[in-house]
């Protein structure tokens, strides 16, 4: 579905991810871990055009020239960024409504993000800024769902959440896997792992680790040594 | 009682003309990130476009006086579109990421550019400009209770506040019902969301530019009868412009058309009182001033403060 080779990412003299392989398979639920500065926010700006890279990126054995985030976002690979990035002075349904902006017909796909998130619709008119933080990430995703895409990317879901809303997300991201394929970049490891199909670990720009995410899961020393958990 | 009515219908106009200005500049700032010290300065040279092309249809006998002026608007009109796309793509894209301080600088240095090329060009002579709708004002007497009251319409101010208007709602609806408008509110809300849905940031920076300066050619344009066309035409009215945005609170577009509205009424209700004569822009700062002390996000900020 997705295949990514020697992908770098620089900001000037700064090297944040020093060419990069790995892939993502048609249904898979793929993780990258790692500490805080180890890039994978980086290989999410880049796999989208929203910073320049280089190397080779195809999605469905077509290669990306990642001159804008236009062109990803139309062939399908969508991405739910880390912080949220609503648009706090627009109510629900316009954050809903830009999803589609490139792509996906807002009119059924908001139907079925409403049935995912119902308390999206009742907030349905109401400013986005004004949501509780674990609505608004509720909305990031939605937004994310209703382009309907056939790569999601999706940059720590559960940042700043609570306990039980992280669980509620990650029960409705392991449910997506039947309509798509997710890349997700996670600081909780666990919760990440739990879901995942296969993860690689990221460490200073660079893949330390990859493999199946129940073998890691159990893995004690991998979990010490990049996890730290 | 007629003095007063008086200052309202001349200051509406003249507000909306600020306020129409305010509402490019807060455009640029809330999408583009900077505030454009050049704004007036590229409508005026755009103004001085609109007179050559229209003294120049004249000269090869080619219209006559009122049709080489509809002719020569649109002229203009492009030429500030493509001096708001050109600032965009050749000077602001290089450096948007990376420092906002160095945007200012380069509207600080464009203003000058502006300024060096009018008087290069064109000529620092202050030249007079037709009006829209020429003709005698309208007079209307009060009569029964309002005996008495006594309040002149020039006919040019109408066309100026029709045109506001018809501007005002028409860039409503384009925010609140296009795809390009909800691109640009979101760009301003959240670039890094608005690249994550899709839309081209670099596409819609180029959009506002061009469309802004538009603006402010078409405010150049209905004031050009009353300033006179010289390098400084716009300068106040791109002073008070930015007042009326701060006035508004940036973060709302339309807070700058009611600010612009209030700068403009005002202006000529403190000139009423001869004491003040003179000292009009003083006592509009002075009040600005006390308002962001009191009110630092604008009198119609939005109720939603922008978060991370």
């Amino acid at each position: 579905m997705l295949k990514v080779s020697d992908l770098k990412v620089s900001y000037g003299p700064i090297h944040a991810v020093k060419g990069i392989s790995f892939s993502l398979e048609e249904g898979e639920i793929v993780s990258i871990l790692g500490a805080n500065g180890a890039g994978k926010t980086s290989t999410l700006f880049g796999l989208m055009g929203i910073v320049k890279s280089r190397g080779l990126v195809e999605l469905k054995g077509e290669s990306l020239k990642r001159k804008n985030s236009t062109e990803p976002t139309t062939k399908g690979m969508v991405l739910c960024p880390e912080n949220r990035r609503i648009f706090p002075e627009l109510n629900v349904e316009e954050n809903l409504r830009l999803g589609t902006f490139v792509r996906g017909n807002f009119a059924e796909n908001v139907q079925s993000v409403y049935e995912l998130f119902p308390i999206l619709r009742e907030r349905s008119r109401q400013l986005a800024g004004s949501l509780s933080g674990g609505e608004q990430q509720m909305l990031a995703v939605g937004r994310a769902l209703v382009a309907s895409p056939e790569v999601l990317l999706l940059d720590e879901p559960s940042l700043g959440l609570a306990p039980v809303i992280v669980d509620e997300m990650f029960r409705v991201l392991k449910g997506l896997r039947e309509k798509m394929s997710v890349l997700l970049v996670e600081q909780n490891a666990t919760k990440a792992l739990s879901i995942s199909d296969r993860a690689y670990v990221m460490q200073n720009g660079s893949i330390v680790h990859s493999g199946n995410a129940d073998a890691m899961l159990n893995d004690d020393s991998l979990r010490k040594a990049y996890l730290g958990m | 009682m007629s003095e007063l009515l008086q200052a309202i219908t001349i200051g509406i106009p003249q507000g909306a003309l600020y306020g129409l200005m305010g509402f490019g500049i807060a455009m640029i700032f809330r999408s583009a990130g900077t505030l454009n010290f050049s704004h007036g300065y590229s409508a005026m040279v755009s103004v001085l476009i609109t007179l050559s092309a229209m003294q120049t249809f004249i000269g090869l006998n080619l219209l006559d006086g009122r049709s080489a002026l509809f002719a020569a608007i649109p002229v203009g009109l492009i030429a500030g579109a493509v001096f708001g796309v050109l600032i965009d793509l050749l000077l602001m894209r290089r450096v948007k990421h990376v420092s906002p301080a160095s945007m200012l600088m380069i509207t600080l240095g464009l203003l000058l550019v502006f300024e060096g090329a009018a008087n290069l060009i064109w000529s620092p002579d202050y030249e007079s400009f037709p009006r829209l709708l020429p003709g005698s004002p309208f007079i209307f007497e009060g009569i029964g209770l309002f005996e008495g009251i006594r309040v002149v319409f020039r006919r040019n101010d109408i066309a100026v506040m029709l045109i506001a208007l018809v501007i005002s709602v028409s860039m409503a609806a384009l925010m609140k019902y296009t795809k390009i408008g909800l691109a640009i509110r979101a760009r301003g809300q959240d670039p890094v969301g608005a690249q994550s849905v899709g839309i081209n940031t670099n596409r819609v920076d180029s959009i506002v530019w061009g469309l802004s300066i538009t603006l402010a050619v078409v405010v150049g344009i209905l004031i050009a009868p009353i300033t006179r066309v010289h390098p400084t035409m716009l300068m106040n009215t791109q002073l008070l412009g930015i007042t009326a945005a701060v006035l508004g609170g940036f973060s709302s577009l339309f807070g700058a058309i009611w600010g612009g509205l209030m700068i403009g009424v005002l202006e000529r209700l403190i000139d009423i009182v001869p004491a003040l004569d003179g000292y009009e822009t003083a006592i509009i700062f002075f009040l600005i001033i006390l308002i962001l002390v009191f009110k630092p996000n604008g009198l119609f900020a939005g109720k939603v403060g922008r978060k991370a």
